[in-house]
């Protein structure tokens, strides 16, 4: 069956008010063409789960499309604080905003253990942190050596967001480089919306079955989306373009100053098409990876 | 740093009483070189962890080098169940600690983790609670669901055989890796046999391959055939000429212990 749509449509299947992952790669395969989607298509409501994502939830916060953070990390890596994340928690503004603190481990446990189906997964990291005290975590008792240990609740998603570099038509998809967390978040959410560079054959899929990180079943919509992560990097196609987050980052020290940077690169360009011919060709060009740094073939043959 | 020794040396790597972990699975890429290294070492008392246990944990246990087991499985695939590990469970000649594979994956994890127990629902209803003292009802802290703790394993030592090392200890594995990552994170030392050891560099042309990571890695072993008589793919298939002969001598155990003495035991091992 093919799952094969457009950005509008798949992202139009999130329900306001859903709690959604997404950037789960941490600096790489960030899915901002989708971010930028729900951005036009006006959610209201959602909870955003993510290690880390860059300026994308600072983007979504200052829409005004997310009402929850579950979250290590918030902010603007290359330039600093984000600031409509910090406009938010300091002053309401655009709406306030309820915060799940996480360290990027305990996020990705929270993931897996959803992924395996249990409430919690149990680890030693965060005890005697006064973050442990959050209603996320709990202190329990090992049964088999009375140690104390810090259970990690289960982070379940409604849906995840990934961007990868190659997938089919019924959502199996080719992942490389640094993964993050993007499999624990596949897993872990109830379904995966897949946005990649390329659309490809089953065949191709078939011929590399190891590579196969994100298997079909878990996958509702796939979307076209060359150049989907910009300005993070997805390895193969996309460096990253440093430019672009450090003039968000200026542009959103303000509120006057985000609101003009939202209407040119998100309303202005009215779908992932205009963002890219807003960015030009020779911008583009200029992203493209410099040289090729390819494994050799491997030989599947028995 | 050079991690390389001689097969010989193996012996000083581990010590009775010891608990090992065993890589590969079933017919497939078990370290016979450095398990046969074991029996001829006179090792003895051994905890064995066994997932996918085959001609390994076969061996040892007609050895008699087995103290305890916990095991999932211990079998020839289509050859039937484990002559030797029959015989040995028939006769109660070792403590026998059975679990699901899952249930001994989950325990592997936790050693791997550092954490003490891992939290499954695998178990659940079934006489496994009973006759395995490694797991225990435990009450979720979030909704109150009762689930199964798995007691963490942490081996002393691993035993794996991949198809290429770096002296360094990278480890790279073309066929199925099996839980051969797992158990090299979860043991305090891992001792890796390679079909051959190659440089640094080949190594990083293959990155994708690399199946066990040099920090897990204590000792490697250049062992050609090293898996013999299980395959190793793609340098070579299961002998299953040799195969037959170990299930025909392992019918009884006296007949076992004169192939122990000349096969396992005797001076060296026959590379392929």
């Amino acid at each position: 069956m093919s799952k094969i749509c457009t950005l509008r449509e798949a992202i139009s299947s999130i329900e306001d008010g859903a709690a959604v992952a997404m950037g789960c790669g941490l600096e790489s395969l960030i899915p901002f063409a989708a971010g930028y989607e729900i951005i036009r298509r006006k959610k209201r409501g959602l909870t955003l789960v993510a290690p880390i994502s860059d300026i994308q939830f600072d983007q979504l916060i200052g829409a005004g499309s997310a009402r929850k953070i579950v979250a290590a990390w918030v902010g603007n890596v290359a330039a600093g604080l984000g600031h409509n994340f910090r406009r938010a928690m300091e002053e309401g503004i655009p709406r306030p905003l309820e915060v799940e603190e996480h360290s990027n481990f305990t996020i990705a446990l929270g993931l897996k253990a959803a992924g395996m189906g249990l409430p919690y997964l149990p680890t030693r990291t965060a005890l005697g942190s006064d973050f442990s005290e959050a209603p996320h975590f709990r202190a329990i008792t090992c049964p088999f050596t009375g140690e104390r240990l810090l259970a990690v609740r289960a982070v379940a998603p409604d849906v995840a967001i990934l961007h990868v570099q190659r997938a089919d038509s019924e959502g199996n998809a080719h992942l490389w480089g640094n993964l993050g967390v993007v499999r624990e978040a596949a897993y872990a959410a109830k379904r995966v919306i897949l946005t990649c560079e390329e659309v490809v054959d089953h065949e191709v899929i078939l011929s590399d079955p190891n590579r196969t990180l994100i298997p079909g079943f878990l996958v509702s919509h796939v979307v076209d989306a060359p150049f989907g992560s910009h300005p993070s990097p997805t390895q193969g196609y996309a460096r990253r373009d440093d430019d672009f987050y450090f003039d968000y980052h200026r542009q959103s020290r303000s509120l006057e100053g985000f609101q003009e940077w939202l209407q040119k690169w998100v309303f202005g360009a009215g779908d992932h098409e205009g963002y890219l011919d807003l960015l030009g060709k020779e911008r583009r060009e200029k992203l493209k990876p410099g040289r090729e740094l390819c494994s050799p073939a491997v030989n599947f043959s028995v | 740093m050079n991690k390389v020794i001689g097969l010989r040396d193996v012996r000083e790597e581990i010590r009775s009483g010891d608990t090992i972990v065993i890589g590969g699975g079933g017919l497939v890429r078990k370290p016979m070189a450095l398990v046969e290294e074991v029996i001829r070492a006179g090792i003895r008392d051994l905890t064995v962890v066994s997932v996918l246990g085959g001609p390994d944990v076969d061996l040892l246990l007609g050895a008699g080098r087995v103290k305890k087991l916990f095991y999932a499985y211990v079998g020839f695939d289509f050859g039937g169940p484990g002559p030797n590990f029959r015989r040995a469970r028939e006769e109660n000649k070792a403590e026998f600690i059975e679990g699901s594979e899952f249930i001994l994956i989950s325990a592997l994890e936790a050693g791997a983790r550092g954490i003490s127990f891992m939290p499954v629902r695998s178990g659940l209803g079934s006489d496994l609670l009973r006759v395995n003292s490694n797991l225990q009802k435990f009450v979720s802290p979030f909704g109150g669901e009762k689930l199964v703790a798995v007691k963490a394993i942490r081996p002393d030592v691993a035993l794996l055989h991949v198809n290429s090392a770096d002296p360094t200890g990278y480890g790279q594995i073309l066929g199925d890796w099996f839980l051969d990552p797992l158990c090299a994170q979860a043991a305090k030392k891992t001792i890796m046999s390679a079909e051959k050891i190659v440089d640094t560099e080949t190594i990083e042309q293959r990155f994708a391959d690399t199946a066990i990571v040099k920090l897990w890695t204590s000792k490697v072993v250049e062992a050609p055939g090293g898996a013999g008589f299980t395959s190793c793919y793609p340098d070579y298939p299961a002998d299953f000429v040799r195969l037959k002969e170990y299930l025909g001598h392992a019918r009884s155990a006296e007949t076992f212990n004169a192939y122990v003495e000349k096969n396992a035991a005797g001076q060296e091992r026959r590379v392929s």
